[in-house]
C-alpha cells in the first residue's frame, strides 16, 4: 500500500549549527531569513509515504529518484513552516476532502518536502493510503517559521516540545540547531507513539514521555520532564501540539521567565489570510491570523485563557 | 501566474449590474477574498468581474469564538462571525491599493442596526467603492443582525430604501438569504425600495457535532453551509428571483466550474459569485472565466446575453414523428 519505510536524508546533508542551511530559509548572514521559494500551488508525486505508528506517517513530496523535483520543491523553506496539501486529483475520481488541508514541514529531504501527519479525518486518511507516485496538488510555503518569529534563533539553546503530531515541523529545527535542541515528545498512548528506531535517526538525545504510560518514556504528561529541564537548565522554547499543553507550557514558560514560541494550530480553510478561520485572540483584545502572524508565534501574544 | 490578456476574437463576457459594466461576470464572493489583493499572486483582483471584499461593519469586529468552520455533507460550514477591520481602516489601508490594482470593488457592509448600516453605507460611498452589497442574511450574528434583516421583507425593504439614499450615487446590491417563507416577495420587495440588483444565496444556517464529545463543532454552534451541496438550492431560489425582478440577479452557491457558472445563468443570473471554490483553489475563478469564454466558443455564441435566462421549462415541443396531426 504505502512505500518502504525508509530515512531520507535532508537535501542540505544536516548541516551543523553554526552553518544554518540556506535551504531552510535561513541567511547565515544571521540578520533576516531568506524566503527563496515563492508561494505558490506545484503539482507533484508521493516520493515516499512510510507509516511511523498506527496513526502517523511521513509523507515526501517530490519525484522518482531519475527525475528533477518540481522547481521550489528542493529549497522549500521549513523551519515551522507549512503548506496545503491534498491528493489531486483524488483517487478514483472521487471529492473526499473540500479544501486542502495545512501542515508543517517535517523537514526538506533530496527528493523535496516532507510532512508528518496524523490520519484524523477523511482527508489525512486518503493521504495516508497514497501509494508512491500518487499525484498530489501542494500550495505553499506558508506561514512564518521560528526563524522569522524569533530572528536571532540560532544563537539560541532550545528546548523543543512536541505533543503527538506536532512533532511535524521539528525535524528541520533539529537539524538547523543540532546540538542547540533537545526535543521533547509526548503522546497519550503507545499506540500513537512513532517507531522509536526512526526517532533516534534525527532526534538526537529526546526525552520521551507518554500521559498513560503504556509506551516508551516516563509515565505522564510531557510537561513534566520539561518542567525539570526548565528548572535544571532555563531555556526558550518553541513547542507544537494540542493547544491545553501549549497552554500548559505557556503557563511553565512564563513561570521561569522564558521565551515561549508556539507552532499553533486551528482549523484552516485558505492559509492565505482572507477567510479568517484561524484567527485567534491575542492579549489586548487583538486578533491574529495563525496562516499570517503564525504558525509560529510569541505564544506571550496570545490570550490562552480565550484561546483553551 | 500569468494570464494571457484577453484577445479580439474572444466573445464579449461583459455584463451589466444596474450602471457598473463588468469585464467579466464572476465576482469573488464577501468573505473569502479578504480585502482584496491577499491573493493577487494566484487571482489578480482586476481579472475578475469585480471583487466583493469581507463584510465591513462601521467599526471594527472580532468574530467568533472557537472553532470557526468544518468541513461537512460535502460542504464547509463557517462560524466566522464577521471579523473585520471596519470601515475606515479598510478605506485608509486597503482600498487605495486595491483600486490602484485596477479593481472593481464592491464593498459588502454589516451592521447590528439601521443605524450601524446606514454609517458604514454613508461611509464606503463616500470613498472609492464601486458598489455596495447590503448583507441581511449572515447567518453568524448571536446579536440583531444579517440574517434578522434579510428574513422580513419589510425590515429588509426598509433598509434597502435608507441605504440607498445614504449611499448616493452608489449602487446597492442587497445579499439575499436561501431560509426565507417567500423569496419571491423579498426580492421584489427590494427592487422597489430601490436596489441595484440582487445576490443570492448566502450560507444555509447548519451545524455539525462530535458524537464522542456530545458538543458542536463550532465553537457557535450553527453556522453557515457552502460549497457543493447548495448549489441546487442556489439555482432554485435565483430561478424564482430571476422571474419575479427586473434587476440583475447575482447567483451564488457552490460555483466551482465554469458550467456551474452557465447554469446559473441558465435561470437567470447575470453575473456570478465564487466563494467556496476560491478557499480550496484560488486560481480557480481564473479557470471559470476562462471555461466562459471556451464555451461560447464552441456553441458558436457571442455574448453570454445569449444565455442567461433561456431555462425552457414549458413541456418539450414535440418532434415531427410524433405529430400524428
Amino acid at each position: 500500500m504505502t512505500g518502504s519505510f525508509k530515512y531520507l536524508p535532508s537535501a542540505a546533508g544536516a548541516p551543523s549549527p553554526s552553518e544554518p542551511a540556506e535551504t531552510n530559509g535561513w541567511s547565515p548572514a544571521g540578520q533576516s531569513f531568506v524566503l527563496s521559494t515563492p508561494t505558490q500551488i506545484i503539482e507533484t508525486l508521493v516520493a515516499d509515504n512510510a507509516i511511523l505508528s498506527s496513526d502517523t506517517f511521513l509523507l515526501t513530496l517530490g519525484t522518482a529518484p531519475d527525475q528533477a523535483a518540481p522547481k521550489g520543491l528542493l529549497d522549500f523553506p521549513a523551519l515551522g513552516r507549512f503548506a496545503r496539501l491534498r491528493a489531486w486529483p483524488e483517487p478514483g475520481g472521487g471529492s473526499i476532502a473540500l479544501l486542502d488541508r495545512p501542515f508543517s514541514v517535517h523537514r526538506v529531504t533530496a527528493a523535496g518536502p516532507q510532512f508528518l501527519i496524523r490520519a484524523v479525518g477523511p482527508a489525512t486518511e486518503l493521504l495516508k493510503a497514497l501509494p508512491v507516485g500518487s499525484p498530489v496538488r501542494l500550495l505553499g510555503p506558508l506561514g512564518r517559521g521560528l526563524d522569522a518569529a524569533c530572528p536571532d534563533f540560532i544563537q539560541k539553546s532550545w528546548y523543543l516540545v512536541a505533543g503527538g503530531a506536532g512533532l511535524g515541523p521539528m525535524a528541520s529545527l533539529v537539524d538547523t540547531l543540532g546540538s542547540k535542541a533537545r526535543l521533547f515528545y509526548g503522546e497519550r498512548t503507545a499506540g500513537n507513539q512513532v517507531s522509536q528506531w526512526w526517532l533516534n535517526s534525527w532526534a538526537g538525545d529526546y526525552a520521551a514521555s507518554c500521559d498513560d504510560g503504556t509506551g516508551y518514556g516516563a509515565k505522564g504528561p510531557i510537561t513534566l520532564p520539561l518542567a525539570e529541564a526548565l528548572q535544571d537548565s532555563p531555556r526558550p522554547i518553541f513547542a507544537c501540539g494540542p493547544l491545553p499543553m501549549l497552554k500548559a507550557i505557556a503557563k511553565l514558560a512564563k513561570s521561569y521567565g522564558v521565551e515561549f514560541f508556539a507552532g499553533a494550530e486551528t482549523r484552516m480553510a485558505c492559509g492565505l489570510g482572507v477567510c479568517m478561520s484561524c484567527s485567534v485572540a491575542g492579549i489586548d483584545g487583538q486578533r491574529l491570523r495563525l496562516c499570517l502572524d503564525g504558525p509560529v508565534i510569541d505564544a506571550h501574544r496570545l490570550d490562552w485563557e480565550v484561546m483553551v | 501566474m500569468t494570464v494571457s490578456p484577453q484577445n479580439e476574437d474572444q466573445p464579449d463576457l461583459q455584463v451589466r449590474i444596474g450602471p457598473l459594466v463588468l469585464k467579466n461576470p464572476v465576482i469573488a464572493a464577501s468573505g473569502t477574498f479578504g480585502y482584496g489583493l491577499e491573493l493577487k499572486d494566484f487571482c489578480p483582483p482586476d481579472r475578475l468581474g469585480a471583487v466583493i471584499v469581507k463584510g465591513l461593519s462601521r467599526t471594527p469586529w472580532p468574530g467568533n469564538s472557537g472553532h470557526r468552520i468544518v468541513e461537512a455533507g460535502g460542504g464547509l460550514i463557517n462560524s466566522i462571525g464577521l471579523e473585520n477591520m471596519g470601515t475606515e481602516a479598510f478605506v485608509r489601508k486597503a482600498l487605495p491599493k486595491l483600486k490602484a490594482a485596477g479593481a472593481t470593488v464592491g464593498a459588502n457592509i454589516i451592521g447590528h442596526s439601521v443605524e450601524e448600516y446606514l454609517k458604514a453605507a454613508e461611509y464606503l460611498a463616500a470613498a472609492d467603492i464601486d458598489f455596495l452589497e447590503l448583507n441581511v442574511s449572515c447567518p453568524n450574528l448571536s446579536s440583531p443582525g444579517g440574517l434578522s434583516f434579510g428574513s422580513d421583507p419589510d425590515l429588509a425593504a426598509r433598509l434597502t430604501e435608507q441605504a440607498v439614499k445614504y449611499a448616493g450615487p452608489v449602487p446597492v446590491i442587497v445579499k439575499l438569504p436561501p431560509m426565507v417563507t417567500d423569496i419571491a416577495l423579498l426580492a421584489k420587495r427590494v427592487e422597489m425600495a430601490g436596489a441595484a440588483g440582487i445576490s443570492l444565496i448566502n450560507t444555509i444556517p447548519a451545524m455539525s457535532v462530535d458524537l464522542k464529545t456530545r458538543r458542536p463543532i463550532l465553537g457557535h454552534v450553527t453556522g453557515g453551509l457552502s460549497g457543493p451541496p447548495i448549489k441546487p438550492v442556489a439555482l432554485r431560489l435565483v430561478m424564482i428571483c430571476a422571474r419575479s425582478v427586473k434587476i440583475p440577479v447575482i447567483g451564488i452557491g457552490g460555483i466551482f466550474t465554469a458550467q456551474d457558472a452557465l447554469e446559473f445563468m441558465l435561470v437567470g443570473a447575470a453575473a456570478v459569485q465564487m466563494g467556496t471554490a476560491v478557499l480550496t483553489d484560488p486560481t480557480s475563478p481564473l479557470r471559470v472565466i476562462k471555461g466562459l469564454s471556451a464555451w461560447l466558443k464552441a456553441e458558436n455564441m457571442t455574448s453570454l446575453g445569449q444565455l442567461i435566462g433561456k431555462l425552457q421549462t414549458g413541456p418539450p415541443p414535440l418532434a415531427p414523428k410524433d405529430n400524428l396531426g
